[in-house]
């Protein structure tokens, strides 16, 4: 295991939870971006990354150092968002949610940057797009993967991250275009 | 919108900022779920570890029953039996040597089979 994480990982898996708790310190601001960026919700990506850690914890004892431990975080971190059953309705109130925000905050006078309004427009049409989709832009652009590791991570082949890198980036451009039409 | 575009717009995308108490707290709160959620938790490992415990007591008891089981006095009874039927067979090997070296026996045994 030729990685910085592997010491601690060993201490785990021989039953230390204080180790274990150092790479719960050392992961947990990745981890959150993730399930942030795979949720939209504060509350649901806290969530979400505490499971992950639990799983994670679960299941180091079967974790034999073929990858790196930040990928095999990484896998079981999107695992976890997938499986987050996120219904059409939810996904529907949570973009909901995040407009009658925006109204809410135009209403009472308050200036909204233009960072802000561009921020919302993103995580609303990230949440638009199928999970895997999305799962494969977070790890490509926010994250930096390349489309082999994001494989890895995905559980899925190279060519099947292209596709839907591809695809997702088509839907992404066509949404943003037209909220931009919209605002001017 | 072209790809460079697209890219920047979607890197705006920020991640709400938490406070330095939060990210303090964070793994404490996971070590408190998992005690919590899952009390009789431990790594595969160790679980792996006490089911080959279990297994191997289960094995011997399995052992156990089986020596008390009625199957194992029949088959104590027939290992006595094949060890007294080869001691016979070894007998009437060397009386059946000792009767063909007897020619009057051999004689006796012609004249019986015919």
């Amino acid at each position: 295991m030729a990685d910085a994480d592997a010491d601690l990982v060993l201490q785990t898996q021989k039953g230390s939870p204080a180790a274990f708790e150092v790479l719960v310190r050392q992961h947990q601001r990745m981890i959150h971006s993730l399930t942030f960026r795979m949720t939209g919700s504060l509350a649901d990506a806290e969530d979400l990354a505490q499971e992950t850690f639990l799983r994670a914890y679960e299941q180091i004892g079967a974790f034999r150092g073929t990858a790196k431990f930040s990928t095999w975080l990484y896998r079981i971190a999107v695992n976890t968002c997938l499986n987050w059953r996120q219904s059409e309705a939810r996904r529907f109130q949570l973009q909901t949610n995040c407009a009658e925000e925006f109204s809410a905050q135009h209403l009472n006078g308050e200036t909204i940057s233009s960072e802000d309004q561009s921020s919302q427009q993103v995580q609303s049409a990230l949440l638009k797009l199928p999970a895997k989709q999305r799962a494969a832009i977070v790890l490509t652009i926010y994250d930096g993967l390349s489309h082999a590791e994001a494989a890895q991570v995905l559980g899925c082949s190279e060519n099947t991250v292209s596709w839907r890198v591809f695809a997702a980036r088509r839907k992404l451009k066509r949404w943003l275009s037209q909220a931009e039409v919209c605002d001017e | 919108m072209n790809d460079f575009g697209l890219e920047s717009k979607l890197k705006s995308l920020r991640v709400p900022e938490r406070t330095q108490e939060y990210w303090n707290d964070f793994p404490s709160q996971v070590r408190v779920q998992l005690r919590r959620s899952r009390p009789e938790f431990s790594p595969r490992s160790f679980s792996s570890l006490r089911f080959a415990c279990g297994g191997g007591f289960a094995l011997a008891l399995v052992m156990v029953c089986f020596q008390f089981h009625p199957l194992q006095t029949v088959s104590l009874a027939i290992a006595k039996q094949e060890r007294h039927f080869h001691t016979q067979l070894a007998r009437l090997d060397t009386g059946l040597h000792k009767l063909m070296l007897n020619t009057d026996g051999m004689g006796y045994l012609l004249t019986e089979a015919n």
